[in-house]
């Protein structure tokens, strides 16, 4: 790579963060320079200030150059390079004493600071001394250049983040617009009667907090509008000015005839709605109570149902368990069962046929089939057990005597009786 | 009874006269107003249908043809001119969706254009209020009308286009409505109501009023006030206007006012569309890059309904097989 080539690079890099380099140097320096300080306590030596660092800049820098070039050695690099290149092109260099390296940094300061800073160069004492004091300032100063720098490069880097939102801009000529207005206002005075003009600004601004509550909006408007109204009327009727319609003046409306017979139908269409939804719900209502008392009731016609068809098996046991008869209740659906029972039993024979009298002619005189065998037995004479009688088998067979007592019936059997 | 009534009103409105004369102590001016009131070609039924509705509702309107141009609109000058009127009330349709309202004085007053919104017609609002036709409304105005010179202008403007003046020609000598203009979230919104009075006293103290000796008279009145009832029901039509530019001519000049915070419907359904396409396209991304996944894992293969692989072929065949026998 040819020399002038890299010196120029560098120049150029140089060239980007001159203000940089130079306050690295000046640090150093400074850093050197509260060393030096310290030494010269210890050493006590009273001597002035300037004059030492000036003469005993050398050596010191020798005895602290070990420290400082590797603290600095980063930094300073780039320094170092230019030197080198300005000076020879000898690579040796970078093993070469620190002392000289200081020297041609010194150099290097200094050729760096005449184009820039007359006054650093003009007073190097008094800048050792200052820098002592402005070192913390100056790092500062550094960082709050860096940040911006950093972040500037940041934002070259992305450039969306550059980009500016477009905004339209606003105008609004004030003067201009109050010419305008006084061009075109009208001459409305205190004095005008409000007859003339018919306007009416509120006292306070109406206040709506949300837009997009409808209620709340429209009810600021209307009180607005009430206001207004009433505070019209009174104006008006204050001046003397007619303000209300008489009752027996027609004229032609906003809204034709046609249209508020559509509203109005509307509006009744409405109502109806709303009245049937009414009823709907009413006898939606009903309905659902009407079932409850239909199944109530229903459940009440089972419970009779069933205390009836027991009250009947009771007296059914008591009539099958005994000949009854002594202790009858006075239960109407007693004589309901002796009729079932007898209708139940057997027929035929027990039917009433004619009269008796009709019967014996009827015999007498041949009447009605078959005399023949009409005495003697047969299918279902022979099967009638009616006359027989088990009990009566252990009876005397001549019949009379005691009546045979009833057998005592069981416990459960007497109990259910009662 | 209307002649009675006719020289009733013209011996107060005399009497009104001579008061002012007296207490102004200055000409008695009429305010002239002269409203032209037009649209634009591409207009909807509803913005029709709102035309309607102002125009009944504003005797001393003058309604036009639509305007068959939307760039020349310096044109309405000469219009306005040949129609002698003093103000301008023009609608421009775009899109056979948006609406804007363009007020102005013609000879060379400023110039407001709206954007209007929210715009619902007498039509289609059942609103059981109604007015006479030709009756002049109050304005009432909202106390931040005065607040900027911007709005001051607006109300200058609307002042003069809905104030119907008096004696205009086919206006009525009473007051049954209210017109309320309120300035909210930047936008002005408009609403009309008719009065509705309970008739109690009022009408005994009016006459009394008139009969009476003045004294007398006021505190009639004043009980007449008290006694009756007002309330309002809401005749329509409800519309918003957002305020957008404000010119120094009528229909030309420099533009004095502009309002940062309006946002064109256009931009806003652009946007609205771009967020939908984003949608869109961010899910056709995300299904390439499931496609490509898949086949770096060679899922596609082993999957049964995916077609490809040499094991789907063969369980095609088969099943092919299966089926013919």
């Amino acid at each position: 790579m040819g020399k002038a080539k890299l010196r120029q690079i560098l120049a150029a890099d140089k060239g980007k963060v001159p203000y940089l380099e130079k306050q690295k140097k000046l640090q150093k320096v400074a850093r050197k320079r509260k060393r030096l300080q310290d030494e010269k306590e210890e050493e006590e030596a009273d001597s002035d200030e300037e004059v030492e660092v000036k003469g005993s800049k050398m050596e010191v820098d020798g005895e602290w150059e070990d420290e400082d070039s590797e603290e600095d050695s980063e930094d300073d690099e780039r320094v170092i390079d230019m030197s080198k290149l300005e000076d020879s092109d000898s690579e040796s260099e970078d093993e070469d004493e620190d002392e000289d390296e200081d020297d041609e940094e010194e150099e290097e300061e200094e050729e760096t600071e005449k184009p820039r800073n007359g006054i650093l160069k003009s007073s190097k004492a008094t800048k050792t001394v200052d820098k002592d004091e402005g070192e913390d300032e100056e790092e500062d100063e550094e960082d709050e250049e860096d940040i911006p720098l950093s972040e500037i490069s940041e934002e070259d880097q992305d450039p969306e983040a550059d980009i500016i939102p477009r905004q339209k801009l606003t105008i609004d000529n004030h003067s201009a617009l109050q010419a305008s207005h006084a061009s075109i206002a009208l001459p409305i005075k205190k004095s005008t009667p409000f007859s003339l003009h018919h306007t009416i600004i509120t006292s306070t601004p109406v206040e709506i907090k949300d837009v997009h509550d409808d209620l709340t909006r429209e009810l600021a408007f209307y009180t607005q509008a009430l206001d207004a109204a009433k505070q019209g009327r009174a104006l008006l009727l204050a001046e003397g000015a007619s303000f209300t319609r008489p009752t027996d003046y027609f004229a032609e409306m906003v809204k034709s005839e046609e249209h508020m017979g559509k509203i109005k139908d509307k509006i009744k269409e409405e109502a109806a709605m709303k009245q049937a939804s009414a009823d709907a719900k009413r006898q939606r209502d009903l309905k659902k109570f009407g079932k409850q008392v239909q199944v109530a009731r229903l459940q009440e016609r089972q419970k009779e149902k069933r205390e009836m068809l027991d009250k009947i098996n009771v007296l059914k046991r008591k009539r099958a368990g005994a000949d009854l008869g002594d202790e009858n209740e006075g239960d109407p659906f007693d004589i309901a069962i002796e009729k079932a029972s007898k209708v139940n039993g057997r027929e035929g024979r027990d039917r009433k046929g004619p009269n008796a009298k009709r019967q014996k002619r009827n015999e007498k005189f041949g009447y009605g089939g078959k005399k023949k065998f009409s005495k003697s037995g047969d299918a279902v004479s022979s099967g009638d057990l009616t006359g027989f009688n088990s009990k009566g088998m252990k009876k005397n067979s001549f019949g009379s005597g005691k009546k045979a007592k009833a057998p005592r019936l069981g416990k459960s059997k007497r109990q259910a009786r009662r | 009874m209307s002649a009675v009534l006719k020289s009733v009103t013209d011996a107060r409105s005399t009497k009104s006269k001579e008061e002012a004369t007296d207490s102004s102590s200055g000409p008695d001016k009429k305010f002239r107003q002269r409203v032209l009131i037009l649209s634009s070609r591409g207009v909807t039924y509803r913005h029709r249908h709102l035309l309607q509705d102002l125009s009944s509702l504003l005797p001393h309107s003058r309604k036009d043809s639509k305007l068959d141009t939307k760039s020349k609109l310096f044109q309405l000058n000469e219009l306005a001119d040949l129609y002698n009127c003093n103000n301008i009330l023009f609608f421009e349709a775009r899109k056979r969706e948006d609406l804007y309202m363009w007020m102005s004085k013609p000879p060379n007053g400023p110039t407001i254009k709206f954007h209007v919104q929210n715009l619902h017609t007498m039509e289609e609002l059942h609103f059981s209020g109604n007015c006479l036709k030709g009756s002049r409304p109050i304005l009432s105005f909202d106390k931040s009308f005065e607040e900027k010179p911007y709005l001051m202008v607006v109300k200058e403007m609307m002042t003069q286009m809905f104030g119907v003046p008096k004696g205009a020609r086919k206006s009525k000598p009473f007051v049954d409505h209210v017109m309320s203009f309120t300035v909210a979230d930047g936008k002005v919104w408009i609403r009309c109501y008719q009065i509705c009075e309970a008739e109690v006293g009022k009408k005994d103290a009016k006459e009394n009023g008139d009969e009476e000796e003045e004294d007398a008279g006021k505190k009639s009145k004043k009980t007449g006030r008290s006694q009756t009832d007002i309330s309002l029901l809401e005749i329509g039509p409800r519309l918003v206007l957002t305020p957008i530019i404000i010119q120094e001519g009528s229909f030309g000049g420099p533009i004095i006012y502009e309002n940062k915070e309006y946002v064109s419907p256009n931009v806003l359904r652009a946007e609205y569309r771009n967020r939908r396409a984003q949608k869109f396209n961010v899910r056709s991304a995300q299904k390439v890059g499931r496609e490509i996944k898949k086949k770096a894992l060679r899922l596609d293969k082993h999957r049964v309904g995916g077609g490809g692989g040499k094991d789907w072929e063969e369980l095609q065949a088969g099943l092919k097989d299966l089926f013919q026998e």
